[in-house]
């Protein structure tokens, strides 16, 4: 080979090499373009930004190994320089034919060849034929493309696509853990139209969205879910009472998405429930030596942990008493966790009742929830009669009426129990502890409340004043004149003195608490000593004459004139008739407004807050999500048949709130002729 | 030879005979019998029906598709007699259905005109459904939007019980309010519809309680009601000699019917204090106004009163023991008392509301609480004296039973001008008749009245307007009816539709109905096959089956005997004459020159 012919053919293998590389290049801004799309559409789901380099990284050498060969495999690069150094006129294809095959060509022609040639490769400059600033170009437009997935987390296209596109909620998975101690299964759902837990589950929330964000909306306020992987947005809550869960997607410009609503029910779990079934009575014992077959069931809506009987024995009489307090074993049958019974056959000997001694007792149970109250049964007495009571058993004490003294008297220890704990015991628990003694209190209370007929202001003003407004309720009382007697004044002063006491035991001031709970106690007593009169009412020539019942000068007597009673306005018919209304306006439109998915979400919103426990409401609210998703989705037959079903069951939940309207076909000949014919029938018949 | 002669004289003679015809012009006078012009009827639910007669009767008779006075007979399709029979010619004959398949018909839809906002009101709806046993019917009430507020589905059990349902419509807002009753077989077509228009208002119902002396029945019926937005509730509590315990403006007594006549109902607490003049007031109150009384007993004692009562005697349980007071009319919950009273016997025309079982007979029962008709009011009597200690909702209805009772009493009450027309919801140009009823002048004109022969003086302006717009008003022209304060009238539904009120003015006071114009309104249509073929046949016609319908065009022209009409004829006017004229001449020319003649 002539060193002019080996000049050209070591041009054109330069030149294929630069072609390879130029090819290689544009196989990398390739890759680095293939990864950005994988970043826009959110995959790989992984750990970033690990990920998104790793993935740039394989395309970007499969691109560039891709170009590299693509020209390799390319044959023509002789004909490419001729295409773009148009002054070589063929004179390098022709020169590396004959370089491949010159046996038919003369061998001046083909030197003369080769020589022009050669001088024209040493003319030519690869760069200026193969350059390869585009390539590089590409490469940096598709590394700064790529780049964008390293700054943003999760979905690129939720970030760059967002502005462009409307916010919108693709998918929602709640998962629903029910507390521990149920022993329940978790429980996931996908897309539900509404969420049942149990009180005290947890309840997590993964929202898929192409959105920049999402914010979850419930009846304690809105707070934004975390984003937690490629377009998955995540929240949890604790199911504590029953309302709604909205969404509301946002894209990155500020706009809002449709809303999507979910119903939220809690079911409570209820306290166990527990009675005594045998005796079931109140027991009157001749002496302290009998033995009580006992009976006990209880039951519970999840499990039962415990359940015992508890007692206290009431030795003393008088005003002085002395409390024991014990529990005795029973032998329990479970019948399965929720249903236990127990029995047990109780000797008194172990409690040493005297003549006139009593004791107490109650089942206690308790459910398997964390920190619950044990339940009590209610309490039965077993008294030891004292000699010759039941000889003269109309005359002995009411057990009843010993039994409002006892309750008082059982207060009256709890709190001094309490406060004699008082050091040992967090300020929480003592707070809790004492507003139980309050609970117990107000049911105290309330016995006396109602036994006197009625309930009384909660403030009383004075101990030795009556508010006529409030006692007015007591009106049969009223009537029967049995108010003004000592006794009854006695048993307002105690009444007003454990109102006292509840105030002080709330504020968890016992001290103070348990100094009005004695005197209300005192009052109590003195109130029993006069049961004669609080029970008697008045002989016919003591009746009252209600027509001087006013006091005062009798010249400053007035007509009394009152504003006239406004009735209540019921909100929940109100708003459930705003809501029908807002209905008909959004389904009076063939074609649904642009906001109308929204509007729609927001009343079925609108329909769970008026009673988020109503199951008719939550049906309600169902079918206006579902008709606000077929708006968003452009079906706008179902979303008129869904909003349509709304409307009657809406209407349905209302009409349970409204008495019936009557019958007003009114017609004035009709009447008259009634009357008329009532008349004739009155008119004395005169004998012809 | 003597033929050719012959044959041009007979050329000659024809040629100048129609010369002389000519010039004569004789008339020729002539009878023709022509189809006989009839109208079609049909409403738009009847359309397709309507075609198939049409195309049947189409060769035998000119059909004109709608009333057409000056037709000769007229056709009626379906088998409702018409509203308006005005432009309806005679003979009519009727065209029905007899066909085999399931056929339902909505027979009659009830519903009040006005109903408060804060109620439910029931839409009774009565349907029959024939060839259809088995099948179920679903009854749908719609708003003007089209939603369905309430749906009942009822089975069909046989062809001859009606379908009676009742549907509930709840008020969202104030105003005249668009319903429709829709009745279908499941799952099968579109069914047949009724539109009603309904005025909801949210005007309270005055009440007034007045006690003579203080009375806890009326104390807890007053809290029951004063808790009911339906009701505005005033009263007097006389306390003492001149002192009152007022809530509200409540009137200081009942004999001034100015005072008392505002209110819809009086509610009065221990009766037996009433005084005569105060009873003379609740009796002009009742007959003058046709307003309701309710006496609350809460003792027997004699008065006044009793005289309204009209009982004769009366019974007493005061056992101590408390009985269920249940009543006669409702399955709702009964009242409670431990003391009663109850007129012994009934008073004549009263009815018993609410009943005791007596204790020596079970099966018995005492009428505790009563209603009497009272001239155009009513009184209501009730002798639970102490039912008021029995509030528990739990085991008592008394709140509930109050309520609803003084609803009904106030509902009651005719308006001071009482408007109806029908139908509430029309077509356009449609016919609505119009009745008007002034209260003061009706009851003004009493048997005491009558026979003094006093006249009764009562003026009424009527107007029809665009709901909301005043501007467009057109005055409606009523005239006296049968009896004093009524007028009546009919009118023409306006062509705009929409909603508009007819408004009522007269005898110092006014009201106002909605009407609802709306393109394709529906009416029921009652099952009236007997009363129509009493009025076609009334009016010369009969009613024929669709299968017979063959025989319907003979039947017309037989009734109608369409007359001939004379037809006045010129025959020597035609230019044809032209023709045998040249023809005879030309002839009769022809044969001369051919004997050398010409």
């Amino acid at each position: 080979m002539s060193p002019d012919a080996a000049a050209v053919a070591a041009f054109v293998a330069r030149a294929r090499r630069r072609r390879a590389r130029i090819g290689a290049a544009y196989g990398v801004a390739v890759g680095l373009v293939l990864a950005f799309g994988l970043g826009l559409a959110g995959w790989p789901a992984g750990a970033w930004p690990r990920t998104t380099i790793i993935n740039a990284v394989i395309l970007v050498a499969i691109g560039n190994v891709v170009g590299a060969m693509s020209m390799i495999l390319r044959r023509g690069t002789v004909a490419d320089i001729e295409r773009r150094a148009p002054e070589c006129r063929n004179l390098m294809i022709t020169a590396v034919e004959l370089t491949a095959d010159h046996a038919s060509t003369p061998e001046a022609v083909a030197a003369l060849v080769w020589q022009r040639a050669a001088h024209l490769t040493e003319q030519l400059r690869l760069s200026t034929v193969f350059p390869a600033r585009n390539a590089f170009v590409c490469i940096a437009a598709g590394a700064l493309l790529w780049s964008l997935t390293l700054h943003h987390p999760g979905p690129v296209a939720a970030h760059l696509l967002a502005p462009a596109a409307a916010a919108d909620i693709l998918q929602i998975d709640v998962t629903v853990i029910p507390p521990t101690y149920a022993g329940q299964p978790t429980r996931t759902l996908h897309n539900p139209a509404r969420v049942a837990a149990l009180a005290g589950s947890r309840v997590e929330l993964d929202v898929q969205a192409r959105a920049a964000g999402v914010t979850m909306e419930t009846l304690h306020g809105t707070q934004p879910l975390a984003a937690r992987a490629a377009a998955i947005y995540h929240g949890e809550l604790v199911a504590d009472a029953d309302g709604y869960i909205a969404f509301q997607a946002t894209s990155g410009n500020g706009h809002t998405g449709a809303r999507r609503l979910l119903g939220l029910a809690v079911t409570a779990d209820n306290p166990p429930h527990v009675r005594i079934v045998l005796p079931g009575k109140d027991l009157h014992l001749h002496d302290g030596h009998q033995t009580i077959t006992l009976r006990v069931e209880a039951s519970d809506d999840i499990g039962l942990a415990s359940l015992r009987l508890k007692y206290t024995k009431v030795a003393g009489s008088g005003e002085r008493f002395t409390f024991t307090e014990g529990e005795t074993p029973l032998i329990i049958d479970r019948t399965d966790a929720r249903t236990w019974t127990a029995h047990a056959n109780w000797p008194l000997d172990s409690l040493k009742l005297d003549q006139g001694d009593m004791v107490v007792y109650r089942a206690v149970a308790a459910d398997t929830r964390p920190g619950t109250v044990p339940v009590e049964s209610d309490a039965f007495l077993a008294d030891v009669l004292e000699p010759g009571a039941d000889a003269a058993f109309g005359l002995a004490m009411d057990p009843d009426e010993a039994r409002y003294a006892v309750s008082q008297q059982m207060v009256i220890l709890k709190t001094e129990h309490l406060l004699a704990r008082k050091g040992s015991m967090p300020a929480a628990t003592y707070a809790d502890s004492a507003a139980d003694i309050a609970a117990e209190q107000r049911r105290v209370r309330a016995e006396f409340v109602f036994m006197m007929g009625g309930e009384l202001g909660s403030e009383p003003t004075s101990m030795s004043e009556l508010n006529e407004t409030a006692e007015a309720e007591g009106e049969s009382e009223l009537a029967a004149g049995r108010m003004v007697n000592e006794g009854r004044d006695a048993l307002l002063g105690a009444i007003r003195f454990m109102s006292r006491a509840d105030k002080s035991l709330t504020d968890a001031t016992l001290p103070e608490a348990l100094g009005y709970e004695h005197q209300a106690l005192t009052q109590l007593q003195r109130a029993f000593s006069h049961k004669r009169l609080i029970l008697r009412a008045l002989t016919e020539h003591e009746r009252l004459d209600l027509t001087r019942r006013l006091t005062g000068a009798l010249g400053a007597v007035t007509s009394d004139v009152l504003p006239a009673t406004t009735p209540p306005v019921d909100p929940r018919a109100t708003a459930l008739r705003r809501s029908l209304v807002s209905i008909a306006s959004l389904a009076g439109t063939g074609n649904f407004a642009a906001d109308a998915a929204a509007n729609t979400t927001v009343l079925a919103q609108g329909v769970l807050t008026v009673d988020p426990s109503a199951e008719s409401l939550r049906g309600v609210a169902t079918l206006l999500t579902d008709a606000a998703a077929a708006m968003h989705s452009g079906r706008t037959a179902d979303a008129h048949g869904l909003l349509d079903r709304a409307t009657t069951a809406l209407a349905q939940a209302l009409r349970t709130d409204l008495p019936a309207a009557p019958d007003a076909t009114t017609a004035t000949p009709d009447d008259q002729l009634a009357g008329a014919l009532t008349d004739a029938l009155r008119r004395p018949r005169t004998s012809p | 030879m003597n033929g050719d002669l012959v044959t041009r004289r007979a050329l000659r003679g024809i040629a100048l005979a129609i010369a002389v015809a000519a010039v004569v012009d004789p008339a020729i006078t002539s009878h023709h019998d022509s189809r006989p012009l009839v109208a079609l009827i049909a409403t738009p639910h009847d359309s397709a029906f309507a075609a198939r007669v049409s195309r049947a009767l189409g060769g035998s008779v000119a059909l004109i598709p709608a009333p057409f006075a000056a037709a000769d007979a007229a056709v009626l399709v379906g088998d409702q007699v018409p509203r308006d029979a005005d432009g309806i010619p005679a003979p009519t004959f009727a065209v029905t259905d007899d066909s085999s398949g399931p056929q339902l018909r909505l027979e009659r839809v009830q519903s009040p005109q006005t109903t408060p906002l804060d109620a439910r009101t029931a839409i009774t709806a009565v349907a029959s459904a024939v060839h259809a046993r088995g099948r179920t019917v679903e009854f749908t009430l719609r708003t003007g939007d089209g939603l369905a507020l309430d749906r009942v589905t009822t089975p069909v059990t046989s062809d001859s019980a009606p379908l009676t349902t009742t549907l509930s419509y709840t008020p969202s807002t104030t105003g005249a309010v668009m319903l429709d009753v829709t009745a279908r077989f499941t799952n099968d077509g579109a069914g047949v519809h009724a539109d009603r228009a309904i005025d909801v208002r949210n005007v309270p119902w005055p009440v007034l309680f007045f006690d003579p002396r203080p009375s806890w029945q009326s104390t807890f019926v007053r809290r029951a009601v004063s808790d009911d937005d339906r009701f505005v509730v005033a009263s007097r509590v006389v306390t003492s000699r001149g002192i009152s315990t007022n809530e509200g403006q409540p009137p200081g007594r009942l004999d001034d019917l100015a005072l008392i006549g505002q209110y819809r109902a009086v509610v009065v607490g221990a009766p037996e204090a009433l005084t005569p003049a105060d009873v003379a007031g609740l009796d002009a109150f009742m007959r003058r106004r046709g307003g309701s009384v309710i006496f609350l007993l809460d003792q027997y004692a004699h008065g006044p009163y009793e005289g309204l009562a009209g009982a004769s005697a009366w019974s007493q349980d005061s056992s101590g023991t408390a009985v269920r007071i249940a009543q006669t009319a409702a399955d709702s919950g009964a009242l409670e008392a431990t003391q009663f009273a109850w007129p012994d016997p009934l008073p004549p025309g009263a009815v018993a509301l609410a009943t005791a079982p007596a204790r020596r007979d079970s099966t018995a029962r005492h009428a505790v609480i009563w209603q009497s008709d009272i001239g155009a009011g009513r009184l209501l009597v009730s002798g639970a004296f102490d039912a008021w200690q029995f509030r528990d909702a739990s085991q008592s209805a008394f709140n509930a039973f109050w309520r609803a009772t003084l609803a009904r009493m106030a509902s009651a009450v005719p308006p001071p001008v009482d408007i109806q027309i029908s139908p509430s919801v029309a077509s356009p140009g449609e016919s609505v008749a119009v009745e008007v009823t002034l209260r003061g002048a009706a009851l003004q004109w009493t048997s005491v009245a009558a026979a003094r022969n006093d006249p009764v003086h009562a003026a009424v302006t009527a107007h029809l307007e665009r709901a909301g717009t005043a501007d467009s008003a057109v005055s409606v022209r009523l005239w006296p009816g049968t009896s004093a304060g009524e007028f009546v009238g009919r009118i023409d539904a306006p062509v705009t539709p929409g909603s508009w009120r007819l408004a009522v003015a007269g005898d110092g006071a006014s009201g106002s109905v909605p009407l609802i114009v709306a393109r394709g309104a529906s009416h029921p249509a009652p099952n009236n096959r007997a009363a129509l073929a009493a009025w076609v046949a009334a009016r010369g016609g009969r009613v024929t089956s669709i299968g017979q319908i063959a025989s319907l065009g003979a039947a017309i022209r037989g009734a109608t005997r369409p007359a001939g009409h004379r037809v006045e004829w010129h025959p020597m006017r035609s230019p044809w004459w032209i023709l045998p004229f040249a023809l005879a001449l030309g002839g009769e020319w022809w044969l001369r020159r051919r004997r050398g003649l010409a």
